[in-house]
């Protein structure tokens, strides 16, 4: 579906967006630059980069409860003995192996080894460091990530109203245990300083990228059209990236 | 930009950590976690909005760390798959959520100021981004659907034609129209603004779009039907 009617100029009331023909949304998705012939058309593609770039802008922050939630069930839930791999079998990976998945989903326990009697102990230690981690996080402990957004259901129903001290959790060390040898991951409140960006979009865009070069990473692409195209504006586009 | 992951440059191999996730290395998951979590987080809150977004990610995390031994595919597919996995316990919220009264999630909630902003410029960076997602969310489903897995799950259309069980070419369609509907919505604000008045130029845009639906946090799959 190539539509190029024109110079997709519409003055009389209506829209012109004839610029955006298949190849330039292919472009614009892809994080590359489509390059409208006159003046308007590029005002109007700087816009919708724009758009999109704010809608790619993944919510700044990361929530380390809730990934420690999905690395207890990944613990749970691989096969036994696959600990054998790599640094996960130092330190106290029987322990570790036992914790269920802490409770998810508006107290959703989702459990798969019941009866262990760690598992209740080290369970309530996470949760501990969720609300640890929250509180000393600030942001999370007032209102999550987002308008609205509320702090995971897990940490706060488990644990009312101790706030324990931020950085000395249980899950921390236990953590930085497992993770002695070797370890290539920040730990889980390092992420609240960095969080995660998600850089790998450049990897996958290998082999499929267009002609419009390599600018995928949707924001720092997106930066890059911003500036070329309407100076000023450029921060609008890439917000959060790589801070 | 430096490294995004402490000893993990930008460019994360996602294939790499994926194997190793698959022999059961707690860290090889903790890095497809990190890869992937962001993008499906914003994917899923683009679904059923912002207020449930974490809880259903996490469902869908649950669901990932449990199947990730039985993953099949290579390189980067593993985001395509996670994002099949959210989207369908998205659609499963969804659906649960409309068998019950819902109280207002729409457009009000979306464009609240959030209380995590740090600055004001955060504040307004995230208000944008809400905005930016109730625009794509408030167009025709399939249309939302495709541009959402492409733009903010990244995928390219083949990836997105599979989690959509579609075509790519439909895909690449349903972005086309999609794009040229937010272009002409963004075309339409503009008319009525002065664009050198330097605004917040993403977040005054989509006032059209945004007030074109009434239930825009989670309007293209709350018509959902099809099972998944």
């Amino acid at each position: 579906m190539r539509v190029r009617r024109g110079a997709g100029r519409d003055l009389g009331g209506g829209v012109a967006v004839d610029w955006l023909d298949a190849e330039a949304a292919e472009a614009l998705v892809s994080g590359g630059c489509p390059a409208p012939p006159d003046g308007r058309a590029l005002m109007s593609a700087a816009r919708l980069a724009r758009l999109l770039s704010a809608a790619a802008a993944p919510v700044s922050g990361a929530d380390p409860a809730r990934e420690a939630a999905a690395v207890a069930a990944f613990r749970t839930s691989r096969p036994e003995g696959a600990g054998a791999v790599g640094f996960a079998t130092t330190g106290p990976v029987g322990v570790a192996r036992a914790v269920p998945p802490p409770a998810v989903a508006g107290g959703t326990v989702l459990r798969k080894k019941r009866g262990r009697r760690v598992s209740a102990a080290v369970g309530a230690a996470l949760a501990v460091a969720g609300v640890a981690v929250a509180v000393a996080g600030g942001r999370y402990a007032v209102g999550g990530e987002g308008p609205g957004v509320r702090p995971p259901a897990a940490t706060v129903g488990a644990v009312p109203s101790t706030p324990p001290t931020p950085g000395e959790t249980s899950d921390d060390s236990r953590a930085s245990r497992v993770r002695r040898s070797g370890a290539t991951v920040s730990t889980a409140p390092s992420v609240r300083t960095a969080p995660p960006v998600p850089a790998a979009r450049n990897g996958h865009d290998r082999g499929h990228r267009r002609s419009w070069g390599r600018c995928r990473t949707a924001g720092a692409h997106r930066v890059h059209c911003g500036t070329e195209w309407e100076k000023g504006h450029a921060r609008r586009g890439g917000r959060g990236r790589g801070r | 930009m430096g490294p995004v992951f402490e000893g993990v440059g930008p460019e994360v191999d996602l294939e790499t950590a994926v194997a190793g996730a698959q022999r059961g290395d707690e860290a090889a998951f903790r890095v497809v976690y990190r890869a992937v979590q962001p993008q499906l987080l914003q994917y899923v809150r683009s679904l059923v909005g912002p207020v449930d977004a974490e809880d259903v990610a996490s469902e869908a995390w649950l669901q990932i760390a449990r199947d990730l031994p039985n993953f099949r595919g290579a390189g980067d597919s593993v985001r395509g798959w996670a994002a099949r996995i959210a989207r369908n316990r998205a659609l499963d919220h969804i659906r649960a959520r409309a068998r019950r009264p819902v109280s207002g999630a729409g457009v009000d909630e979306l464009v609240q100021l959030p209380d995590r902003a740090d600055t004001a410029g955060e504040a307004l960076d995230a208000v944008a981004t809400d905005r930016a997602l109730a625009a794509i969310a408030a167009l025709p489903r399939e249309q939302a659907e495709a541009v959402l897995l492409r733009v903010v799950m990244g995928l390219d259309s083949t990836s997105a034609a599979r989690v959509l069980g579609k075509r790519a070419g439909s895909v690449r369609m349903a972005t086309h129209r999609g794009l040229r509907r937010l272009a002409e919505l963004l075309e339409q604000d503009a008319a009525f603004r002065d664009p050198a008045g330097d605004a917040d130029h993403v977040g005054v845009a989509f006032s059209a779009a945004a007030s074109a639906s009434s239930a825009a946090s989670a309007p293209a799959p709350a018509s959902a039907s099809e099972a998944v």
